[in-house]
């Protein structure tokens, strides 16, 4: 045993000198070497700008923010006030951000008829747009369109990445994903701080200035339905969709989940989710599960509809059918 | 389209002939729809009516530039269009119907997505929420000649996932 465990010692501790060694190659050293200088002579400069962001207002109030839940009206009013401020500053465009509240008497789901959706994408782009989501760098996208093969359901099966010249292709059906709003949400279990929860309407929300960005509810998610910004978004000014909602499409700072919200600052003042109304061939359906007279609801009473995972059981409100 | 040209010389003809060609290759509104029979009406006064095929009705002659590919063995025009009054359409038990009666004719045959078109099932809505603006016509989204969905090109798909180390150094995320 001693025989054997001294050499891989020796190795090990070998592999650490080279591994502790390689930083201090002679680009790292001048590149340190540079930034200190850059410190050195200008320390007036750096001070300046911390008490800059100690002066600025913006910086303390969103440090004394409330969570949503707790704030009062006049709490809301400054806090949309300061956001529409900021979104002026940083990408100098005037939007309005909205508290759209849940309607009483409603509760939204979506039903997707997956013998009518020709993988097109038209959604995804629809849902970027309206949503004001990073373009590139970090990428992120709501909804994932999957080219599945004959023979199976499973979602890990599907291509997530198919070129689409000319869909749909034969022999293959798509399958979008997108945040199923479950009824049983194991993402809003995790999360330590309570930043998402589930509204009286169905729809999981996040508080993105209460996000502290541990991304658990990303890994419970069985979806994939979570985003992390990785990075301060990508957004051309001239494409920033200018009517928002502080829960749902208003530009999320860097280090936050986001997520697909239904369109609530759209569906809670009676239109349709952006997904829905770009679809070309009438694939999805959105509405309200407790009025019995409307096309979702009859949808589940007629057609044959299932969810993905039903295993989990976490009652996804978004449905798929084959007719 | 020969009578046409026989009757009002090619101008006029090749007017009937584009305008038709506009209605009929992109799906319509009803409005639209309703002009573009009117423009039948201009050359045809009645439809032939003892045919057996497009060809001996003198469809594929005349107006090439219109893909029938709808039922397998088509019988004429008036199986649809009515025979004595171009502008109007047909049921099987000879009802005359308007452009905005549509779904009756089609549901003759496609029953099931007639009924699912009734209830609002069947394509998409327009509106807000359960106050739907309008209820679209089978002919505002399949083109009545051609009802198969057009091959389209989709989206470009997501950028994939930078795998591995990031070696180019922690200070270009910011």
């Amino acid at each position: 045993m001693s025989t054997t465990e001294k050499p891989r010692g020796t190795k090990i501790e070998k592999m650490t000198e080279a591994a502790l060694a390689a930083p201090l190659k002679r680009r790292s050293f001048l590149k340190a070497l540079g930034i200190t200088a850059a410190a050195v002579s200008a320390p007036i400069g750096t001070a300046t700008a911390v008490t800059d962001k100690l002066k600025d207002s913006n910086f303390w109030e969103t440090y004394f923010q409330k969570h949503y839940k707790e704030m009062s009206a006049e709490d809301k009013a400054q806090v949309f006030a300061r956001i529409e401020r900021e979104t002026k500053t940083t990408y100098g465009v005037d939007v309005h951000v909205g508290d759209q509240q849940p309607i009483p008497g409603v509760k939204f789901a979506y039903a997707l008829n997956l013998s009518r959706c020709n993988g097109s994408r038209r959604c995804v782009e629809a849902c970027v747009i309206e949503n004001n989501q990073s373009r590139h760098e970090p990428q992120i996208q709501y909804i994932k369109v999957l080219e599945m093969p004959r023979g199976t359901l499973d979602p890990e099966r599907g291509d997530l990445y198919y070129e689409g010249e000319a869909v749909p292709k034969n022999d293959k059906f798509y399958l979008p994903v997108q945040c199923n709003h479950c009824d049983n949400p194991p993402c809003t279990k995790v999360c330590p701080v309570e930043a998402t929860w589930k509204e009286a309407d169905g729809i999981v929300v996040v508080d993105y200035d209460w996000c502290i960005g541990c991304r658990y509810c990303q890994a419970a998610c069985p979806y994939e339905a979570r985003h992390f910004n990785f990075a301060k978004p990508n957004i051309p000014a001239e494409e920033i969709n200018p009517v928002q909602g502080y829960l749902s499409n208003r530009i999320r700072p860097k280090g936050v989940m986001e997520k697909c919200t239904f369109c609530l600052h759209r569906t809670r003042n009676g239109q349709n989710p952006a997904c829905h109304d770009a679809c070309p061939t009438g694939a999805r359906k959105f509405g309200n599960i407790l009025d019995p007279e409307s096309e979702l609801s009859k949808i589940l009473k007629e057609k044959r509809v299932f969810v993905l995972k039903e295993e989990l059981n976490t009652l996804p409100q978004f449905f798929y059918y084959f007719d | 389209m020969t009578h046409c040209l026989k009757i009002f010389g090619r101008k006029f003809a090749i007017m009937c002939r584009a305008s038709a060609l506009f209605a009929l290759l992109f799906t319509l509104t009803a409005q639209a729809a309703d002009e573009a029979l009117e423009h039948c009406t201009q050359c045809h006064r009645t439809f032939s009516r003892n045919t057996t095929s497009l060809e001996t009705a003198g469809f594929k002659k005349d107006h090439p530039e219109f893909e029938m590919q709808h039922m397998k063995n088509p019988k004429g025009c008036i199986l649809c269009h009515a025979q004595s009054s171009p502008n109007h359409l047909v049921a099987l038990d000879g009802r005359l119907l308007k452009v905005d009666e549509t779904p009756q004719l089609c549901g003759q045959c496609h029953g099931p997505i007639f009924f699912d078109w009734q209830s609002g099932l069947h394509g998409k809505l327009t509106g807000k929420g359960t106050e739907r603006e309008h209820r679209l016509l089978c002919f505002e989204c399949h083109n009545p000649h051609k009802p198969k969905f057009k091959i389209m090109k989709a989206e470009p798909p997501p950028a994939r996932p930078k795998l591995g180390i990031n070696t180019r150094g922690h200070d270009e995320h910011n």
